[in-house]
């Protein structure tokens, strides 16, 4: 896969290539096939999304989540997730991980389902879930450096040390991270991010939640980054953030559920 | 060996020496469920000695069923569990690796402290090697047939009682086999047929109860 | 999907309700005349005179537990395969009727044993392994009533199924071996001389209890998809009417 600088007139080229249900970013162009395009000198494709869902439909019990729910994504944007609590904002985002099998509907990546892709795309992947996934028996270092081995990356310790004190947690090293506070644990996730710039996509539940208005900003300012970079963040957040970029929103609850048992 | 292997295996063996008063209070459990049992059937020397393998057994499957819960609990509230799934490698990978991990933390002191116990009933040296051999092969299959349950049942409301109910049946084998080894070699017959049995069992269990045990999980976290 | 016309609910649904009445007529039928050959046609025998009249239930019995829990790993195995909804009901409608027949074969077992042997229970291979069955069973209805989630409860079910159907033999063999090992109880399963009869009446109230099991299981699976797929259109319908609610 080659990534290219949004050059003169590529944008037009991308906007008649694909085909009618896909709408492209105008920022970034992927160029997954080398077909000569006649009548131009590039040698282009079509502006393909990285990650396709399609008449997804959720179920958790009785209740119908949410149903026909679609959605394209490509590189380079930022996709808020929003909708009022309980509505299956998480559910979603544990779908578009694999985490969790549709009822209906299916995921991709790179035009392959997920299930059939899983390995390639979960190296693509970091999601970072409600819950900390940190282990309040080991220190931060630990606990992140954990969390890159088990994922298959090869960070090694001074890196996780180095991004642990960049995000502010340089005094709480080797401490257990049972006292550490909620915002200090979400920055370990915050750390986490910052080792993580090589996957492309981001899904990040509730990122905001209990971070302090200095952590916000900068998390805001990695998410950012990282979309600019030509990744993908999708998020949930019932903050507001200033990204400094277009945020695309997907209001959950318009695929709420037209009946429930 | 894969990294994720690796990762967990060591990961969960700090966590095991981090939070070992918990194991000492498994073993201290298994100790004193194993010496209930004289109080019961009386002190007649030969008695004893002709159902200390057995005690020893069912202590050794009673404390090892105590501990299966702590096996995923803890990563799974977490939030590990959640990760170790988006991880490249297969989910087989790393839960050999929890697997591995919990008997080394778990399984392994029952055996090095069976011997004491054996010695309490009265077991002569020659069967106490015996007991502590049986229990080295035998232990590991109890922490991977527990692993399958302890997959099945996590978050469940009653867990533990449900966990004992779905896996002491299918552990009654090993049981069986693991103290019919100190009877077989103290009546003669030898220990070949039992530890080979056992050793099959054991590569049986190696080869298909990490699968299982990934399945349960994939499900259990759908 | 042509292929897997009848593992769609719907239409599975209204297969058994045909089947289902046929079964139980077969299953009547044929528990008639094999309760007439077994207490009628079928000799005394020499050793035991009456009592042995049981085996009539007994074997049966014994023989469709084993068969039921094989039969619900294999929908089971089906299910996880095929991702197909209607096996893991399957499967889950069989679990009680094979607990059933193996508390039946345990209890006649019993009974049979006290005349015989002089006890209730003997820690014979049989009756032991048959015992671990009935645990196996309860583990199972167990583990499916405790999980909440419809869908962890089949795959959850559908694994231990599975899990315990590779263990069975296993389980049976290693408490064959302790129990030749372990001389403790001099009991021997007294020999009954089988004459033809008396075998005819056991195969007959087997293929009785095959049809009862087959149609308490369709009875049972229909109403299983109905609260399953109670959110579809066709069983609201369905539900509506049999005077239920939705």
């Amino acid at each position: 896969m080659q990534w290219q600088d949004p050059g003169t007139g590529l944008n037009s080229i991308a906007k008649a290539a694909p085909t009618a249900r896909q709408k492209c970013n105008p920022d970034v162009v992927i160029f997954l096939t080398t077909k000569r395009l006649p009548d131009t000198p590039w040698r282009v494709v079509e502006c393909t999304p990285m990650l396709e869902i399609h008449d997804l439909a959720c179920l958790r019990g009785d209740r119908l989540l949410f149903r026909r729910l679609g959605l394209s994504v490509q590189a380079g944007e930022l996709w808020r997730i929003a909708g009022a609590n309980g509505v299956g904002k998480t559910s979603l985002l544990r779908l578009l991980c694999g985490l969790a099998t549709p009822d209906e509907g299916e995921v991709r990546w790179q035009r392959k389902t997920i299930q059939q892709e899983r390995e390639s795309f979960h190296a693509a992947l970091l999601y970072l879930g409600h819950a900390s996934a940190l282990n309040d028996l080991l220190t931060p270092l630990e606990n992140l450096h954990f969390a890159c081995a088990a994922a298959g990356d090869a960070v090694d310790t001074a890196a996780c040390s180095a991004a642990l004190t960049r995000i502010g947690l340089g005094q709480q090293l080797d401490l257990p991270t049972k006292v550490l506070s909620q915002g200090q644990r979400r920055r370990v996730g915050l750390a986490r991010m910052l080792l993580a710039t090589q996957r492309l996509l981001w899904i990040l539940d509730e990122p905001f939640t209990a971070l302090d208005v200095a952590a916000a900003a900068e998390l805001a300012q990695v998410i950012a980054q990282h979309a600019k970079a030509g990744g993908m963040v999708i998020f949930t957040s019932h903050q507001d953030a200033d990204f400094g970029m277009p945020v695309r929103t997907l209001d959950v609850g318009k695929f709420g559920g037209a009946f429930s048992a | 060996m894969s990294k994720a292997f690796i990762a967990v295996l060591r990961r969960d063996l700090l966590l095991a020496w981090r939070s070992r008063a918990d194991l000492l209070v498994a073993l201290s459990f298994f100790v004193v469920v194993a010496s209930l049992f004289p109080f019961g059937v009386g002190s007649d020397p030969d008695q004893l000695r002709a159902i200390g393998p057995g005690v020893v057994w069912v202590a050794a499957l009673l404390a090892t069923l105590l501990a299966l819960p702590r096996m995923f609990s803890q990563d799974f509230d977490s939030g590990v569990l959640e990760q170790l799934l988006l991880s490249q490698e297969p989910p087989v990978v790393w839960v050999s690796a929890k697997i591995a991990a919990h008997w080394l933390s778990t399984g392994l002191p029952l055996v090095v402290v069976s011997p004491l116990l054996a010695l309490m009933y009265g077991l002569k040296p020659s069967a106490i090697e015996v007991l502590a051999l049986a229990l080295l092969i035998g232990t590991p299959i109890l922490s991977l047939i527990g692993a399958i349950g302890a997959a099945l049942t996590l978050g469940l409301r009653g867990a533990g009682s449900l966990l004992a109910l779905l896996v002491l049946p299918l552990m009654v084998p090993v049981l069986i086999f693991g103290a019919g080894s100190v009877d077989a070699w103290a009546s003669g017959i030898g220990l070949r047929a039992h530890l080979l049995l056992m050793g099959g069992g054991l590569f049986a269990a190696l080869a298909l109860a990490p699968f299982a045990s990934a399945a349960a999980l994939r499900i259990t976290m759908d | 999907m042509n292929l897997f016309k009848f593992s769609s609910p719907q239409t599975f649904y209204s297969l058994a309700g045909k089947l289902a009445p046929a079964f139980g007529v077969i299953a009547a039928v044929l528990a008639a005349i094999g309760l007439y050959i077994s207490f009628f046609v079928a000799p005394t025998d020499a050793v035991q005179g009456e009592v042995y009249r049981i085996i009539f239930i007994h074997v049966p019995a014994a023989w469709m537990s084993m068969v039921i829990y094989l039969a619900m790993a294999f929908w089971s195995a089906i299910g996880l395969g095929l991702g197909t909804r209607v096996s893991f009901y399957m499967s889950k409608a069989l679990a009680p009727t094979g607990a059933l027949f193996c508390f039946l074969a345990l209890w006649t077992g019993a009974l049979w044993g006290r005349p015989t042997w002089g006890t209730y229970w003997a820690w014979d291979a049989r009756m032991t392994s048959q015992l671990l069955l009935l645990f196996l069973y309860f583990g199972h209805i167990a583990l499916t009533n405790a999980i909440e989630d419809a869908r962890r409860a089949d795959k959850a079910g559908a694994i231990i199924a599975l899990v315990g159907a590779v263990n069975i033999p296993v389980i049976y063999f290693s408490v064959k071996w302790w129990n030749t090992l372990h001389q403790g109880s001099s009991i021997n399963l007294t020999k009954i001389s089988v004459v033809n009869t008396m075998l005819i009446g056991m195969l007959i109230m087997a293929l009785a209890a095959w049809a009862y099991s087959i149609a308490v299981a369709l009875v049972r699976v229909r109403s299983i998809i109905l609260e399953r797929e109670r959110r579809t259109e066709w069983a609201g319908v369905e539900i509506a009417a049999q005077g239920g609610r939705a």
